[in-house]
């Protein structure tokens, strides 16, 4: 204990004298260089001036930053949309012929694009209109201690701990003709091939969405357990006293007390409308018709091919001028549910 | 005492009492799915490439540890194996966490305790920018970080130079609770701004700077969709393991692959398991009005 004790007070000892000794040098910096260069008190103009100083410094990087990785990309992300490229010479044009083409996409009702659309909303549907509401049960099962919680509280995040890549090559191998899945298929149906899960039609999607139920909760699950963590305990104790069932203490307490958690999360499923997707490229890679919006995106960039990287950003820009006022309108009323609750 | 009092004592309801061991049940029943496919993956990773092709449901006669020796040489993707895929994941992650933590780190404390003109317009402006669905600068990003010539490269890095984002808001409501005496008690020793942010604000805010990296350090090990676009000569773990699973033929050593399977998920699970405290503690998110 003393020999601990003795450590830190060291330890704490470096990190002072490092403290003096950069704030001696700073001094000497300010008095012996910095005012006889401006020379006078320190005034009220002064001082602002080195906070202005400091901002800027502070902000250069990040706004930057900001300004070419989110601006420019965005700005570019529109032209992109209205330019096309001449094959022979390799010009580029603009153009409103991307927004025709997707139009005409849009109106073959069997079209890869109507396909992606509708996988997109199936996957949007099932983690936002089933898996969120249930784990917000899951969430509060853990926060009123059902045994073994801590356990299952570890086990829930597991998935979404380890890497994508490693837990999808598993799945894979689990559901081939020679995993357990495969083998427990062969011995129910003993006169069928086993199906490509991955591949056909019939199950790929399925297969897909039941990877994203098996890994999904993790996420939310960690956000959930510290927005109920806070509650005050003592509030829902009394309530508990007075007799309130469990649907009651769900709704008059946990689910008010955890709004503004709650509602930030129900406003990102709402931008995430038309990006939702599992993780297709390690899974089916479109097979089986699983294409997803963003997977098409993703391919077309990864694939490079030529022409149609515009197409993907006319098709973007489209559904982003569809989704803007869905996310404004649902965030306007999300707002409107509570009022913003403080404790 | 009434701070004795023990919500788990309380009596529920026969009703609720189903509810509550139904719920156990479905619990059991996801974890004991996770154990038998992560065991039946390991059990696998032990096995000689011909007994994997023979039965995956069998023990390994032999448990075969040398697999994930054999891992570092067989998983070989453009000239890089699986130790040089470890160097990638680790300067990455450890890279990318550290730039991104700090910057959110400087924009939170900047706007939580700094005034300055349209302070309130651009933090409203970045608030928007986190809900605006966006779905098609996929094509552009590409095109500008080609045109940068900062794909293959550790300067890949300065991506991860953003100070505006869902982090950058923890940050931000951490530094607004934070009284403002430290500084202005930094200020009368001497310390000019920088000093006192650097030597006094950003250690008080340790708890939710260590979260934020950690988490930081587990989705950057993890991501492969960006890597595989912007690093495909530098395959990290999780992108070596995709490429190499895309080229896989039949002479492919499947247990070795499963071995390496194994091993790129140790580190994140452990450092999780190290510091799930501090993030528990820490990341709290509020509600998006701005």
């Amino acid at each position: 204990m003393d020999e601990f004790q003795a450590k830190a007070k060291e330890g704490s000892s470096i990190w002072r004298a490092i403290k003096d000794l950069v704030y001696s040098c700073n001094y000497k910096l300010y008095h012996k260089v910095f005012k006889k260069i401006f020379t006078g008190p320190v005034t009220p103009k002064r001082r602002r001036r080195n906070e202005i100083i400091f901002i800027i410094g502070m902000l250069i990087i990040p706004v930057l930053h900001f300004l070419v990785f989110w601006l420019y990309v965005n700005i570019d992300s529109i032209l992109i949309a209205f330019q096309g490229v001449e094959i022979r010479t390799g010009r580029i044009y603009y153009t409103i012929e991307n927004f025709e083409h997707v139009f005409q996409l849009l109106q073959t009702s069997d079209s890869q694009l109507w396909q992606a659309i509708t996988n997109t909303l199936i996957t949007w549907s099932f983690t936002t209109l089933f898996m969120f509401p249930l784990s917000i049960f899951w969430a509060y099962f853990i926060y009123k201690r059902i045994i073994l919680g801590n356990f299952f509280r570890v086990m829930f995040y597991i998935p979404s701990i380890i890497n994508a890549v490693a837990l999808a090559a598993i799945y894979h191998y689990l559901l081939a003709s020679g995993g357990p899945v495969g083998l427990l298929y062969q011995a129910l149906y003993p006169n069928e091939y086993v199906p490509a899960f991955f591949i056909e039609v019939e199950y790929a999607m399925k297969v897909i969405l039941l990877y994203v139920f098996w890994t999904g909760f993790g996420g939310n699950l960690i956000l959930l357990n510290g927005a109920m963590g806070r509650i005050s305990k003592e509030m829902v104790e009394s309530a508990m006293i007075d007799g309130i069932g469990m649907w009651r203490e769900l709704y008059n307490f946990i689910l008010p007390l955890s709004w503004p958690t709650l509602s930030t999360l129900i406003i990102f499923s709402f931008t995430g409308l038309f990006t939702s997707s599992g993780p297709v490229l390690l899974l089916t890679k479109g097979q089986g018709k699983t294409y997803t919006l963003s997977y098409w995106i993703y391919e077309i960039v990864y694939g490079q091919k030529s022409g149609l990287p515009n197409i993907a950003a006319a098709m973007g820009l489209f559904f982003t001028a569809i989704g803007l006022p869905i996310v404004l309108i649902a965030r306007h009323f999300i707002n409107k549910v509570y009022e913003d609750v403080e404790f | 005492m009434a701070r004795d009092f023990d919500i788990t004592k309380v009596r529920r309801s026969d009703g609720e009492r189903a509810i509550f061991i139904a719920a156990f049940i479905i619990f059991a029943i996801y974890s004991l799915s996770l154990i038998y496919v992560l065991g039946w993956g390991f059990l696998n990773s032990l096995k000689t490439n011909i007994e994997f092709s023979d039965d995956t449901m069998s023990f390994p006669k032999k448990w075969l540890f040398e697999n994930y020796v054999t891992a570092f040489e067989e998983l070989n993707y453009e000239d890089t194996n699986f130790l040089g895929m470890l160097l990638n994941s680790l300067w990455l992650t450890v890279g990318a966490s550290i730039l991104s933590t700090v910057m959110v780190s400087i924009t939170g404390y900047v706007f939580a305790k700094y005034r300055f003109r349209g302070k309130e317009a651009v933090f409203s402006f970045v608030i928007f920018t986190m809900i605006i669905p966006l779905l098609a600068n996929l094509p552009a990003t590409y095109r500008l970080i080609y045109g940068m010539g900062i794909n293959d490269s550790p300067l890949y890095l300065i991506t991860a130079l953003g100070g505006f984002g869902g982090n950058f808001l923890i940050m931000y409501a951490f530094f607004k609770g934070i009284d403002w005496s430290y500084a202005e008690s930094s200020f009368i020793d001497g310390g000019g701004h920088f000093v006192t942010f650097w030597l006094v604000m950003f250690p008080l805010a340790k708890g939710p700077v260590i979260a934020l990296f950690i988490l930081s350090l587990i989705g950057v090990w993890n991501d492969y969709l960006t890597p595989i676009l912007y690093l495909p000569k530098m395959p990290t773990v999780a992108t070596g393991i995709f490429f190499y699973k895309e080229h896989m033929n039949y002479e492919s050593n499947i247990p070795a692959y499963f071995a390496g399977v194994i091993m790129s998920m140790l580190p994140a699970v452990i450092i999780f398991a190290v510091f799930s405290r501090t993030i528990m503690n820490n990341v709290i998110i509020g509600g998006l009005k701005g």
